[in-house]
């Protein structure tokens, strides 16, 4: 019996200390970049404000704006947005446009995009490499559209803190 | 406060506050105290972190059902009654964000891989981003991230973060037997993976 009281006779060739063996590696190992993971996101959250969350929200939101505006940029906008999404869409994007370091990370990410597409037309004979581009580029897309979500519920929380 | 920023070190994962500290740092929580905010995050912070890793096999998405995570906390704070540890509190409700995206993911999963596999009958091609470091790590990784998310839920309470059957089932009001059923057939199915996966080496 193990810990939870399960019974451990399962016919396979790999016993439950191999199975629990590989999970473990695979859990403690990812640990340590994790760890450096969440010190990186640390640094982007806190270092602008260590004591106000609401300036951790707002990091957090800026970062999201940034995505936010290179969705705009390069035309995921979504046609149906209402008013008020498209008004804090901008509130978000206005923020981006004061942060140099996030100004920054915006044009890198809009040159990628753009590095993104030239491949696709460069790469249009091989037919393999155009798919993998195009997976890239639906990715990038989904991500883009839930950053704008993630961005729009901070501009709420935002406004919520007094 | 000195008591509660004294838990800035590299250890803090392993240090547990006393209930009179727990006491206070909620009742500033629900004052909307934003270095109590500050102080939750730095002591529960990685431990979410590495939670919400697992349970998402470390999927770029797990860093929106961590912040969700933790805007749900800031926002439901007001509401908790003391009838488990901050802990345990805040580790249900990233359970439940972390469900949440996941089913999020798999939607827009479903939709990419129905156009790939239209595009890729051989299904040779990987998607890029997915980089071989270790052929061990790697293959675990692979059997885990195909693995139901239910599935590699219970793998990784149990085994990874250390929670007995009774303890989950407590904290996601669901039924032990139901866990354990679960379970059993998590790793099964994960044995039957990796096996799989080491007799193409």
């Amino acid at each position: 019996m193990n810990k939870s009281g399960q019974s451990e006779h399962i016919s396979s060739s790999i016993s439950d200390e191999e199975l629990i063996q590989d999970l473990t590696f695979w859990g403690e190992r990812k640990r340590t970049d994790l760890h450096y993971n969440a010190m990186a996101i640390q640094r982007q959250a806190y270092d602008k404000s260590r004591k106000s969350v609401r300036l951790t929200i707002a990091a957090c939101s800026v970062v999201a704006a940034t995505f936010l505006s290179m969705a705009w940029l390069t035309n995921f906008k979504r046609p149906d947005a209402s008013q008020s999404e498209v008004k804090q869409s901008e509130v978000a994007m206005q923020r981006t446009q004061t942060d140099p370091e996030t100004e920054l990370l915006m044009k890198s990410i809009v040159q990628r995009t753009h590095e993104i597409g030239s491949r696709i037309e460069v790469l249009n004979s091989r037919r393999e490499q155009q798919i993998l581009a195009t997976y890239e580029i639906q990715e990038l897309n989904a991500r883009l559209r839930n950053f704008k979500r993630v961005a729009l519920r901070n501009a709420i929380v935002l406004n919520q803190i007094p | 406060m000195p008591e509660v920023t004294s838990l800035h070190s590299k250890n803090k994962s392993k240090i547990a506050l006393s209930p009179d500290l727990e006491a206070s740092l909620i009742e500033r929580l629900k004052r909307q105290d934003s270095n109590a905010f500050q102080d939750l995050i730095n002591l529960h912070g990685d431990s979410i972190h590495n939670l919400v890793g697992r349970l998402m096999a470390f999927d770029p998405e797990m860093e929106d059902a961590i912040q969700n995570t933790w805007i749900q906390v800031w926002r439901k704070i007001a509401t908790f009654r003391n009838e488990s540890s901050l802990k345990t509190w805040i580790t249900r409700i990233a359970i439940l964000q972390t469900r949440n995206q996941q089913r999020s993911v798999n939607r827009w999963m479903r939709r990419v891989q129905d156009r790939w596999q239209t595009e890729s009958p051989d299904g040779n091609a990987k998607p890029l981003g997915e980089r071989n470091e270790d052929p061990r790590w790697d293959l675990v990784q692979a059997a885990m991230k195909q693995l139901p998310y239910r599935d590699r839920e219970i793998l990784v309470l149990v085994y990874l973060q250390g929670n007995t059957v009774q303890e989950i089932a407590r904290t996601l009001n669901e039924k032990a037997n139901t866990l354990e059923v679960r379970l059993h057939r998590a790793k099964k199915l994960l044995k039957k993976m990796i096996e799989g996966a080491k007799a193409k080496l």
